[in-house]
């Protein structure tokens, strides 16, 4: 389905992206704010913003507003039915010039919610396995500290609107929503200087598969991740196919192998992992602790497999398919297609490469997927953590 | 907005069976709910109903690939999930592909393909799905470790997840059997919702499910057990949790009989607990300085999802600092002086509406709404009606559901974090 879209530029340097899609009464705003964080002390201030920013609600009646952070950016979700478009929009604007909020609620909520995320214990996987990859890069850094959140005395960052992203979704004409957005943020003045973006990740070098000790732990975690490429490469779309055969559904070589047949796992998947400037393809399951090994080595052979028997024109078409209709099911909903337009302007990609993607998809030889499952999926270019009790497995390998 | 029309028609053979159209996006949604939940397991086969949903997946006797497989080739996706009263498999699906995932359904609802080697392969998988959910802070908190706090009939009680110990004995008889007894046509509704002409997919429907024999269905169990005379109170030992936490459960009236007193059990869990300024959180910072989390459904998994009796369940997650009593004191005065505001009542109204909204937009949510309004209430036509429901809730309303919680004694369900030696 084409999406009739305007697309504008302002002068202020915003990009303004108005969508209709669907028919559900609510306006669906994504706001995606460049905040490069070089410093640990950066993050716990975009982290304290991005958390306060909800406080601007309560002066907007019928809008819902909420903002995360992350190393690179502050994306902002806010909605409200059409008749309070204007109130959205005036809401949006006040989040971009800067609004009075009280620190002290949003730190203590922060620290109360990082207390339990820290206590889960899949952040402590996930922050070795990015102190492994990426070593000092700020993508290491994931959660902020409660020291960190607590020495924030104020909030110094300021939007620039060059390099940020609104993209508004409604059943209403795009280009009148697109007015609407520019009267409301047109105003909305470039900084004085723009912070420089981060640094682009280090290449993943492979073979590099560490063990993070867990003693007694029931269940073990598998977390790999190999260089690949960004949605920007032309061998993308084959590289997505070869990834879905491998892991990419429940139809998929790994689902089949590991869970369809032997019971390994509850769900195990390859997927792409995306940065701005780096894509790296992702396997991530959990395993019992008695079958980590015969998991680890069943992980293997299909990643060998898919060399020594390359996806067959059934199942590359079948990958296909679902990928196709994925794009019609999963961005049905208007926060779905909203949330994925903007995710990909997180990962400096043009957003409208989704529109274009089930095209690309279609157009991809079944050689290329053979040729791009033997070049990215070979065993030997897959580094990362397995987190597992050290007297079951002591030498994690794949191949 | 849509104002579509919701078809609803019963076959020979007893299967029920409701179409709505709607066209926003060239997508179709198909679900199966059937009457059957965990609550109607047999006492030495818990977790059989969450073990046979795995099995469906299967797909139909005699096929080569299974339904996964089936509907991920023509571009969908599917997936199941089990609860008290019913179990509902779902499948959404580019339109053009809908007249074959009713042919699946009615493939596996005819004759699952059921064998020894996926009993062993999926009782394998219900654990490691059963580890994933319990091994984590918090996990099995407030379900299912609440229910048997609140509740003493095994129905209500018993941890309908699944107990490993129990599946290891599973027989293909046993499957076999409660396929039988409970996977009949007359015990189950069809659900179509999308970008789909109601009389083509009707005639899908009769053509494919249509042809499977009626079966006897078994009489509709009551679960209804008396109300605790007193708090009953339990705690347990979390070695993964970083503070402590505790769930209040309390019995709510039957959803069926009262929608509208769900809607006020709803809006006074929104008051306490939701926005900005949620009145719990407020107070005890206020009065102590410290950040609860607190959180409130009505529903043991959602809102009007299940029969009678199901629970209104708080839950808090506090400082060490702070004592149980001294949360729970707090709870218990907030409860007996709520009078909410017009405004904070506005605010969580729109916050609900919106939410619905939002949901209604996701063709597998809203196949399954209507699909279980069906088999639970027959009606399916709640689920267009549910923002009316909401919006009539007045603040007399909610003072009263806060006070009607407050005359009851429910369940205390408290978590000790392990002192880290």
């Amino acid at each position: 389905m084409s999406n009739p879209i305007a697309d504008r530029t302002l002068p202020n340097g915003l990009r303004l992206l108005a969508l209709r899609h669907g028919s559900t009464p609510l306006a669906e705003v994504r706001l995606h704010l460049p905040a490069p964080c070089p410093t640990r002390l950066d993050l716990a201030e975009s982290a304290l913003l991005a958390a306060s920013l909800a406080q601007l609600q309560d002066a907007y009646d019928g809008v819902e507003l909420s903002a995360m952070a992350d190393i690179h950016r502050i994306s902002v979700s806010a909605s409200s039915s059409m008749a309070d478009l204007e109130s959205l929009l005036a809401a949006l604007a006040q989040v971009v010039e800067g609004a009075p909020i009280e620190l002290e609620v949003a730190r203590g909520q922060l620290i109360a919610q990082f207390r339990m995320v820290r206590a889960h214990p899949d952040l402590a996987v996930r922050t070795e396995l990015a102190r492994h990859l990426f070593g000092d890069h700020p993508a290491a850094f994931l959660l902020p500290a409660e020291a960190e959140l607590a020495s924030i005395m104020e909030l110094r960052r300021t939007f620039d609107p060059r390099g940020a992203v609104l993209v508004l979704l409604t059943s209403a004409d795009p280009e009148q929503m697109a007015d609407a957005a520019e009267k409301a943020l047109g105003g909305w003045r470039p900084a004085a200087r723009s912070a420089p973006p981060l640094p682009p990740l280090p290449a993943i070098e492979g073979g590099r598969l560490a063990l993070l000790p867990r003693p007694g732990a029931p269940q073990s975690r598998i977390r790999l991740r190999a260089q690949a490429l960004t949605p920007d490469d032309d061998r993308y779309p084959a590289v997505f196919l070869a990834c879905n055969v491998l892991g990419g559904y429940l139809s998929s070589r790994l689902s089949r192998n590991l869970r369809e047949d032997k019971g390994y796992v509850y769900g195990i998947t390859s997927m792409f992992d995306l940065h701005p400037g780096s894509g790296f393809l992702a396997i991530e399951a959990d395993t019992a602790a008695a079958t980590t090994n015969p998991a680890l080595a069943a992980v293997g052979d299909e990643l060998r497999r898919m060399r020594t028997h390359p996806p067959t024109g059934e199942e590359i078409q079948a990958a296909r398919a679902f990928a196709t209709g994925s794009t019609a099911t999963r961005l049905a909903p208007r926060a779905a297609f909203a949330t994925a337009i903007a995710d990909l302007a997180a990962k400096a990609i043009d957003p409208l490469f989704l529109l274009d993607f089930s095209r690309k998809l279609a157009a991809v030889t079944p050689e290329a997927v053979v040729a791009a499952a033997a070049e990215f999926l070979a065993p030997e270019r897959f580094a990362g953590v397995i987190a597992a009790d050290p007297e079951l497995v002591t030498q994690p390998i794949l191949n | 907005m849509k104002t579509a029309e919701i078809m609803r028609v019963s076959l020979t053979n007893g299967l029920r069976v409701v179409i709505e159209e709607d066209h926003s996006a060239p997508v179709a949604g198909v679900a199966v709910h059937y009457d059957i939940g965990f609550r109607a397991e047999a006492e030495d086969r818990s977790g059989l109903a969450h073990l046979f949903e795995h099995l469906m997946f299967q797909g139909e006797a005699g096929g080569e690939r299974d339904h996964f497989q089936q509907v991920e080739s023509i571009g969908g996706f599917c997936n199941a999930s089990t609860r008290q009263d019913y179990t509902d498999f779902y499948n959404v699906v580019p339109a053009e592909a809908v007249a074959r995932v009713i042919e699946l359904e009615a493939g596996r609802m005819r004759a699952p393909k059921i064998t020894e080697r996926a009993i062993q392969a999926q009782t394998s998988v219900v654990r490691e799905e059963i580890l994933g959910k319990m091994r984590k802070p918090y996990g099995g908190f407030p379900w299912p470790r609440l229910s048997p706090v609140l509740f003493r009939d095994f129905a209500n009680a018993h941890d309908g997840y699944g107990d490993y110990a129990s599946l290891q004995h599973v027989t293909l008889d046993d499957c076999l059997d409660f396929f039988d007894r409970h996977y009949s046509p007359a015990n189950a509704v069809v659900t179509i919702t999308g970008d789909v002409d109601t009389g083509a997919v009707l005639e899908v429907v009769e053509r494919t499910f249509g042809r499977i024999p009626a079966r006897p269905v078994p009489a509709l169990g009551s679960w209804w057990e008396p109300e605790p005379a007193e708090q009953v109170a339990a705690e347990y030992t979390d070695p993964m949790a970083p503070l402590p936490a505790f769930a209040l459960g309390h019995r709510v009236p039957n959803a069926a009989a009262d929608p509208g007193a769900h809607f006020a059990l709803s809006a006074l869990a929104g008051v306490l607990t939701g926005g900005n300024r949620p009145r719990l959180r407020e107070r005890l910072r206020r009065e102590t300085g410290q950040i609860i989390t607190f959180s409130a459904r009505v529903g043991l998994f959602d809102l009007l999802d299940a029969r009678d009796p199901d629970m209104w369940i708080l839950t808090a997650v506090h400082p060490k600092a702070l004592s149980t009593e001294q949360v729970l004191a707090a709870v218990d005065a907030e409860l007996e002086s709520l009078e909410p505001t017009e405004e904070e009542l506005r605010r969580r109204r729109t916050t609900w509406i919106n939410a619905h909204h939002r949901s209604m937009d996701e063709p597998a949510n809203r196949v399954r709404m209507l699909g279980r309004f069906e088999l639970l209430f027959g009606d399916p036509g709640l689920a267009g009606r549910l923002p009316d429901l909401c919006a009539e809730v007045t603040a007399a309303d909610v003072a009263a559901a806060a006070r009607s919680l407050r005359a009851q004694p429910g369940a205390l369900l408290s978590v000790v974090p392990q002192e880290k030696r």
